[in-house]
C-alpha cells in the first residue's frame, strides 16, 4: 500500500511569538478516518492549514501525501479536498459555477466539470438550486456546498474543518453518511470538530488537543478505557452538602453545578451512595465519552 | 509522492501557465454579472468629464495662447484624463474590492487550495484588473473618437499604455491591501495618493508649469508616465519612440515591484 497520507513530527506553528501548535507528531494511515478534537484555540486549524500546504510549518518536518507542503504545494494540493472553517464561496457566482470553475483549476476540462458539478450539487442535495446564487443559500446549505466543492478533483484525501458546525442534525447525519461512502472508497479523511459524538461515530483515530499539544491519541473506545471509567454517574447535591467522593474511595471531578463520579457500575455506585445517607438530589448514569476523557485529562470541558 | 486512487475524472497535467489561465476564467465568469454596467458606466464617466472639463472649463481656456501645444482644451486634456481614469479604476479595483476577496468574502482563499500558487493568483490579480482597465480605456478611446480627438491610428495603442498604467497601481495598491488589515488606510490612499496624482499628473496641464520640487514629483509617479505615453499615442504630441521606451521601462519597473511585494504580502495573509 502507498506511504502515509500525513507524517507530522514536532510540528509547530508559531505566530510572532505565540506558539499556535506546540510541536505535535502523528500519523494517518491511507484510507484511515483521523479527527483532532479540542477546544477553541487548541491550535486545530493551524494545524490543518499546515497540512494544507498554504500556511508554512516555523519548525519541524510535514509530509503530504509524500510530498513537502513547503516544495511540493501545488502538485499536493491538486490531490487534497480542502473544507476551511470558513466557507468562502464566491458569491458572485451561481452554485453550479462555483464548483465547475473550482474544477477548472484542476485541470478539469469544462464538460466534465459540469458533469461533475451536477454529480456533486445532487450529492449535497443542493441540485434544485444549481443556479441560484450562492448569497440566497442559508448557512448549513452553504457548508454542503464547501464540502461538495471539495471532491471536485476526487481527491486522495479530503480535510475538513469542522464540517458538520452550523448543520442540522438531518444534514449532519447525511453528510457523515457521504464520508462513510468516501471512507470506502479508500479516500483519506482528516477531520476536526468540537463534536464527541462526530468524533465517535467517524474517526478510526483521533488526537485530542489542547493549547498547541497532543494531550491524548488512540481510538475512541481505547482513548475511553484507558483514561475513564466505562460509565459515569453524575450527581448534584445542595451547595451546603459535605460529600466527600474522595474518603468514599470514587474518582470524581467536581463541575460547577454537578460532580462526575467515575465508575464501572453507576447504578451500583449511586445505591451504595444512597444506603450511605448520600442520596443527590438528582442524578444520572450514562456512557462515558471523549468529553469526559478531556475533562480528566485537562481538568477543563470541552464545549464551555 | 505516492500513487493516486482510482478517478472518474481526468486532470489535465498541470501545465506552467494553466491554473493562471483558469484564474482568469474564474474572473470573467464573475465579470459576466457586471459586465453591462460597466460599459455604461464607462461610457458615461468619460462623457462627463470630456464635455465638463474639455469643452465646458475648455472654452475659457486658448490652447495656443498657453502653450499647450493643441487645437484647443480638448485634445489636451482628453488624453491625459483617460490616463488618469486608469489609475482610478485600478486603485478602486485594489482597495475594498481586493480585500473582499483577499479576506472578507475570501475567494481567493478558497482559491489557494487548489494548484494556483500564490504568485500566480498574484499576477492574475492584477493582470485581471489590466483587463478592467484596457476596457475602460477602449471605451474612453471611442468616446474620445467621437469628439474628434485622435490624430491618427496609432491611438489604438493608446489603451495598452493605460493597461500598463492599471497594471502599475494595481499591482502597488493591491500589495498594500495584501499588507494591511487596517481598512481605514484604503480612504486615505485615495484622498493622500490618488486625488493628489489625479491632480498633478500632468493631464490637466504640462507638469512644467509646477514648482521645481513639484514637477520631480510628478515626474516619478506611474500616472505621469501613462499620461505622457496616452497622449503622445493618441494625438502624437511632444513623444519620441525613445521617450515612449523610457515611459514603458517605468511602468515595468513599477508593475515588477508591485507584482514582488503583492505576491509576497498575498502568501503572507492566505498562509497566516
Ligand atoms: N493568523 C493568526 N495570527 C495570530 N494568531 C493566530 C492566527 N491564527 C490563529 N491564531 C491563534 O492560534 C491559536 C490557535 O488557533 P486555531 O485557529 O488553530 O484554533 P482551533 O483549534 O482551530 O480553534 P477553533 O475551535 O476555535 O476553530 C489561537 O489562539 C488563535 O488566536
Ligand atoms: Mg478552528
Amino acid at each position: 500500500m502507498a506511504s502515509k497520507p500525513v507524517i507530522a513530527k514536532d510540528l509547530s506553528k508559531a505566530f510572532g511569538d505565540f506558539v499556535a501548535v506546540d510541536g505535535i507528531s502523528f500519523e494517518i494511515e491511507p484510507g484511515e478516518s483521523f479527527a483532532m478534537l479540542g477546544p477553541n484555540g487548541a491550535g486545530k486549524s493551524s494545524t490543518m492549514r499546515m497540512v494544507s500546504t498554504v500556511s508554512p510549518r516555523t519548525s519541524g518536518e510535514l509530509q503530504v501525501l509524500g510530498g513537502d507542503p513547503l516544495a511540493d504545494g501545488s502538485a499536493i494540493r491538486s490531490r487534497l479536498g480542502v473544507v476551511a472553517q470558513e466557507d468562502n464561496l464566491d458569491a458572485a457566482l451561481t452554485l453550479r459555477e462555483n464548483l465547475m470553475v473550482y474544477a477548472r483549476y484542476f485541470g478539469i476540462g469544462w464538460k466534465q466539470a459540469g458533469r461533475k458539478a451536477d454529480e456533486l450539487l445532487e450529492f449535497a442535495r443542493l441540485a434544485d438550486r444549481a443556479k441560484a446564487p450562492v448569497m440566497s443559500l442559508s448557512g448549513g446549505m452553504k457548508r454542503r456546498l464547501t464540502i461538495a466543492r471539495a471532491l471536485v478533483n476526487e481527491p486522495d484525501m479530503v480535510l475538513l474543518d469542522e464540517p458538520t458546525t452550523g448543520l442540522d442534525p438531518q444534514a449532519r447525519h447525511l453528510l457523515w453518511e457521504r464520508l462513510y461512502q468516501l471512507k470506502e472508497r479508500g479516500v483519506t479523511l482528516l477531520l476536526t470538530t468540537h463534536y464527541m459524538d462526530e468524533a465517535e461515530q467517524l474517526a478510526d483515530r483521533l488526537v485530542i488537543m489542547d493549547q498547541g499539544q497532543i494531550v491524548a491519541e488512540g481510538s475512541p473506545a481505547s482513548l475511553i478505557a484507558q483514561h475513564v471509567t466505562r460509565e459515569v454517574l453524575e450527581v448534584r447535591y445542595p451547595a451546603d452538602s459535605t460529600v466527600d467522593f474522595q474518603t468514599l474511595g470514587l474518582r470524581n471531578e467536581p463541575l460547577a453545578d454537578r460532580t462526575l463520579v467515575y465508575t464501572d457500575d453507576g447504578e451500583g455506585t449511586l445505591a451504595k451512595l444512597i444506603t450511605d445517607g448520600h442520596t443527590p438530589t438528582s442524578s444520572l448514569v450514562r456512557r462515558a465519552s471523549l468529553e469526559d476523557v478531556f475533562l480528566a485529562l485537562t481538568g477543563r470541558t470541552l464545549v464551555e | 509522492m505516492t500513487t493516486a486512487t482510482e478517478r472518474s475524472i481526468t486532470l489535465e497535467r498541470p501545465r506552467p501557465l494553466g491554473p493562471l489561465i483558469h484564474f482568469l476564467e474564474h474572473q470573467f465568469l464573475r465579470f459576466r454579472t457586471t459586465f453591462r454596467g460597466t460599459v455604461v458606466s464607462g461610457t458615461v464617466g468619460p462623457l462627463l468629464y470630456l464635455l465638463g472639463i474639455g469643452v465646458g472649463l475648455g472654452s475659457q481656456i486658448d490652447a495656443q495662447d498657453s502653450g499647450l501645444g493643441t487645437a484647443d482644451y480638448l485634445q489636451f486634456v482628453g488624453p491625459g484624463l483617460m490616463a488618469a481614469a486608469a489609475m482610478q479604476t485600478a486603485a478602486s479595483e485594489s482597495l475594498w474590492q481586493t480585500a473582499g476577496l483577499l479576506r472578507w468574502e475570501g475567494t481567493y482563499v478558497s482559491v489557494s487550495n487548489t494548484p494556483l500558487s500564490t504568485g500566480q493568483l498574484f499576477f492574475g490579480h492584477v493582470l485581471w484588473i489590466g483587463f478592467r482597465v484596457f476596457v475602460g480605456s477602449a471605451i474612453y478611446l471611442a468616446v474620445l473618437a467621437g469628439f474628434g480627438v485622435p490624430t491618427s491610428l496609432l491611438a489604438l495603442l493608446s489603451p495598452f499604455a493605460a493597461l500598463l498604467t492599471g497594471m502599475a497601481f494595481g499591482s502597488l495598491i493591491s500589495a498594500w491591501t495584501g499588507y494591511t488589515t487596517k481598512d481605514q488606510s484604503y480612504a486615505v490612499i485615495l484622498r493622500l495618493g490618488i486625488i493628489p496624482m489625479y491632480l498633478f499628473s500632468g493631464a490637466f496641464y504640462p507638469i512644467s508649469q509646477l514648482p521645481a520640487a513639484l514637477e520631480f514629483l510628478a515626474r516619478l509617479t506611474p500616472v505621469w508616465h501613462g499620461v505622457r505615453l496616452c497622449r503622445g499615442l493618441i494625438i502624437q504630441q511632444d513623444l519620441n519612440p525613445s521617450q515612449a521606451l523610457v515611459h514603458l521601462a517605468v511602468l515595468a519597473a513599477y508593475i515588477c515591484l508591485g507584482l514582488f511585494l503583492g505576491s509576497r504580502f498575498f502568501r503572507k495573509t492566505l498562509g497566516s
